[in-house]
């Protein structure tokens, strides 16, 4: 009888073992950023940043008044406009890293907004800046239905190894396209 | 002497055995160098080798690669770039080639680390070297091109300073198409290894303005 139990005791051991193994998560994602999740209107904190998406717009151009040298901004894509608050949580960071995934795509942001622009902030540590995170995608990445659940990824440098990172999701499956979007310059948020 | 032996130095005596001659050093060098050619050609290794020709195309035709799929639209001279508000300096002129470019991964590629372009005009622009290195601006805002986002064609300017003179409409311009491809046995460059030109179109400058 003791025997049995052993017996069964030794097969469960394995079986449970195998599990584990089975379900440890591989090399790269030993190593992959801790993405906090949120959606738009919600604050995300993440180690070095805290953010909030207040929302999201599709543009064929920009309208940049704010330099009279900005060129050309149309696109043979779409300008995908996100509005965002951000906060540095410890020194200074720039957010050039930032990146827009739908579906297996990643697309980085794009730096077709003139300085001053929120991916390079002008203010310190501490302090709320609103600006737009523009990104120029294919018209073919809003026909894939992973952009319902598209994701901002707000990297705060290239390497995001376990580092914690805010992704926000946002739907830009059901946006309309505007002819033009205004781009602003950064401005301070008032609590 | 002792006793049993027998005087073999008196005139009766046998003859010495000849002594056995031994191939030289060399000889032996001589002989292994001609078995290892022999081996070799007998596997083939001293069959002509064909050499694939780099593919040509034409201007205006579209190049698929392994990340890129690159179109060389215009080769020209000029003395000012789109929108970048700077002209050439005093007796130089910008030779510029005009691609469109889409990267056709999941990822975004920084370009700047990609000369996925290169020229040969006259001997002037050559290939390689710091020398050569073009400037590569979006023409739209005249800007550096950051990244190439995933399957969104994009129309370049690959730029070089030239002295004017040193290249006229005309001339033969062999513009090189390079990418890197996919090598999983390279340990050296992560998952890619680097590549020569996988193409090259061979045109004139002024052609395809």
């Amino acid at each position: 009888m003791r025997r049995r139990w052993g017996a069964i005791a030794a097969v469960v051991a394995l079986v449970a073992t195998g599990a584990a193994v089975a379900s440890a998560p591989d090399g790269p994602a030993t190593i992959a950023p801790l993405y906090v999740d949120g959606d738009v209107g919600e604050t995300i904190s993440s180690r070095l940043l805290t953010v909030t998406v207040h929302g999201a717009q599709l543009a064929d151009e920009l309208v940049v008044k704010y330099r009279d040298d900005a060129g050309d901004t149309t696109t043979d894509g779409v300008w995908v406009v996100i509005d965002a608050t951000i906060t540095m949580e410890q020194g200074y960071i720039v957010l050039t890293n930032t990146e827009l995934r739908i579906g297996d795509r990643l697309f980085r942001v794009s730096e077709v907004a003139p300085s001053p622009s929120i991916l390079v902030p002008e203010e310190s540590s501490g302090i709320p800046q609103r600006g737009p995170f523009v990104f120029e995608v294919p018209l073919s990445a809003l026909d894939d239905p992973a952009a319902a659940h598209a994701q901002v990824l707000f990297n705060p440098s290239a390497e995001t190894r376990l580092d914690s990172v805010a992704a926000i999701t946002v739907d830009l499956s059901s946006l309309a396209t505007n002819p033009t979007i205004r781009i602003d310059p950064p401005t301070i948020e008032d609590h | 002497m002792t006793i049993g032996e027998t005087d073999q130095t008196g005139p009766d005596a046998p003859a010495p055995a000849p002594r056995k001659r031994r191939l030289p050093g060399w000889a032996w060098t001589l002989i292994g160098l001609a078995a290892v050619v022999a081996i070799v050609a007998a596997l083939g290794g001293f069959r002509e080798v064909p050499i694939a020709k780099l593919p040509a195309i034409a201007l205006g035709e579209t190049h698929e690669g392994d990340e890129y799929r690159t179109t060389v639209d215009a080769v020209y001279l000029t003395s000012q770039l789109p929108n970048t508000g700077y002209a050439a300096e005093e007796g130089f002129e910008y030779l510029v080639v005009e691609a469109t470019v889409e990267n056709t991964t999941d990822r975004p590629i920084f370009t700047l680390t990609r000369q996925l372009i290169r020229a040969l005009v006259s001997g002037v622009v050559e290939p390689y070297g710091d020398a050569a290195a073009p400037d590569v601006s979006d023409p739209r805002f005249g800007g550096p091109v950051g990244y190439l986002q995933p399957n969104l064609p994009l129309t370049v300017l690959y730029s070089w300073d030239v002295e004017i003179g040193q290249i006229k409409d005309g001339d033969e311009a062999i513009i090189g198409i390079f990418e890197r491809h996919y090598d999983p046995s390279n340990p050296a460059f992560d998952d890619y290894s680097t590549t020569d030109a996988v193409a090259r179109v061979i045109t004139e400058v002024g052609a395809g303005r």
